[in-house]
């Protein structure tokens, strides 16, 4: 059995400085380690490991959180997404039913927030951290866009169907019949294999599909701006042409696939960025990881 | 300026010269928890209020060296200043 406390220990060493290994945790495992020889009872061993793995927790969110440039980063990120949903929604108020009623608006937030979660997240992340990111930003970013990735998945599997169903009846005054813009995930899962024709069955798979990939959308663009922001020459400039062309891409793509098309060729149109970010992103922090100041 | 827990974590480790993080967490009485002394204790000593060593006498569990920590003589001129500074913006009928 290994020694208590070397799991979270080597678990923190990816995300602090060096620094803040010397002042933080490896105070916090000496003092565990001394604590659980101690112990007389096994008891109070299991306490003892309980309370320093919450001491553990609450000493890393303390390092994280309040890290130069962290709430910085993380306010950029909150308030790019708000920016960027709030955006989205505008265009609609040209319409003269939506302009009569402005509280229909509301009900296209929550699928403007889904859409607007991976760029406003990612714009934050590019005009927040810069050259100037330490670990603690990084790791702190790469959170909150997997909380991002989280909420997009919850708005599209319980939210959004709902309030685009909502805003289309309240629009026109009828009941409708849903379409697949107002189903949930798996609802969208059952349509690709219960669904009468093919063709109504790739349609189906090619909306679950890039639903699938918008949810992915804020870890990947994340991980690989934090990566591309702190190397490339003119970081600033190229994360927004790399963020533009993903979305410009992500709209685009409904148009290069067919109904007819095989599904593996769906597939490959609108996983290959994603998964070109995620693969990307992922081995270039493995090797960022050991800077001295990443 | 000082926050509340390191106006008492510098009262403390003034009291006795040097003592460990758990030493601290225990003479508290409750006032500190595990999971946020080592996290103040590390920022003071970014500040220059404290130091800190690692205890180089074997531990008589066998385990990793803990770290001593002690106050620098700017902490402790600090802690005297929030003192007398506490003392003047305390209402007179609370003195």
């Amino acid at each position: 059995m290994s020694q208590p406390g070397s799991f979270l220990y080597r678990l923190a060493k990816p995300v602090c400085e060096d620094v803040t290994m010397a002042r933080v945790l490896d105070s916090w495992l000496a003092d565990l380690r001394f604590e659980y020889a101690t112990a007389d009872r096994w008891a109070k061993r299991i306490w003892i490991r309980v309370v320093y793995t919450a001491a553990w927790f609450e000493s890393l969110c303390g390092v994280l959180f309040r890290s130069e440039g962290v709430p910085r980063a993380v306010a950029f990120q909150v308030g790019g997404t708000i920016a960027t949903a709030i955006l989205f929604v505008i265009p609609a108020f040209g319409d003269a039913v939506i302009a009569r009623r402005p509280s229909l608006a509301l009900l296209l937030l929550p699928s403007a927030l889904a859409a607007a979660l991976s760029l406003g997240s990612a714009l934050g992340v590019l005009y927040s951290i810069g050259r100037r990111g330490t670990r603690a930003s990084r790791t702190a970013v790469i959170v909150v866009a997997l909380l991002c990735s989280v909420t997009t998945a919850s708005l599209l599997q319980w939210v959004s169907p709902v309030t685009n169903q909502a805003f289309r009846e309240s629009y026109s005054h009828w009941r409708l019949l849903r379409g697949l813009g107002e189903m949930s995930l798996t609802e969208l899962g059952a349509e690709t294999l219960r669904a009468p024709f093919e063709q109504q069955r790739n349609v189906a798979h090619r909306e679950l599909q890039g639903r699938l990939a918008l949810i992915a959308a804020p870890l990947a663009l994340t991980l690989f701006l934090v990566t591309v922001v702190g190397r490339a020459r003119f970081p600033r400039a190229s994360g927004a042409v790399l963020i533009l062309a993903y979305y410009v891409y992500l709209g685009y793509q409904r148009s290069i696939i067919r109904p007819d098309d095989n599904v593996f060729w769906m597939l490959a149109v609108v996983w290959t960025p994603t998964l070109l970010l995620l693969v990307f992103g992922l081995t270039t922090r493995r090797w960022s990881v050991n800077d001295k100041h990443g | 300026m000082l926050s509340r827990t390191e106006a008492l974590l510098l009262d403390l480790l003034v009291a006795k010269s040097e003592r460990y993080g758990l030493e601290l967490v225990a003479a508290s009485k409750g006032k500190l928890k595990r999971g946020t002394v080592y996290v103040t204790l590390g920022r003071m000593e970014a500040k220059g209020l404290i130091t800190s060593r690692l205890d180089e006498s074997p531990q008589p569990t066998g385990g990793l060296p803990r770290r001593l920590y002690a106050p620098t003589a700017a902490g402790r001129q600090v802690l005297k200043a929030w003192e007398s500074v506490a003392h003047y913006l305390k209402p007179a009928f609370a003195k």
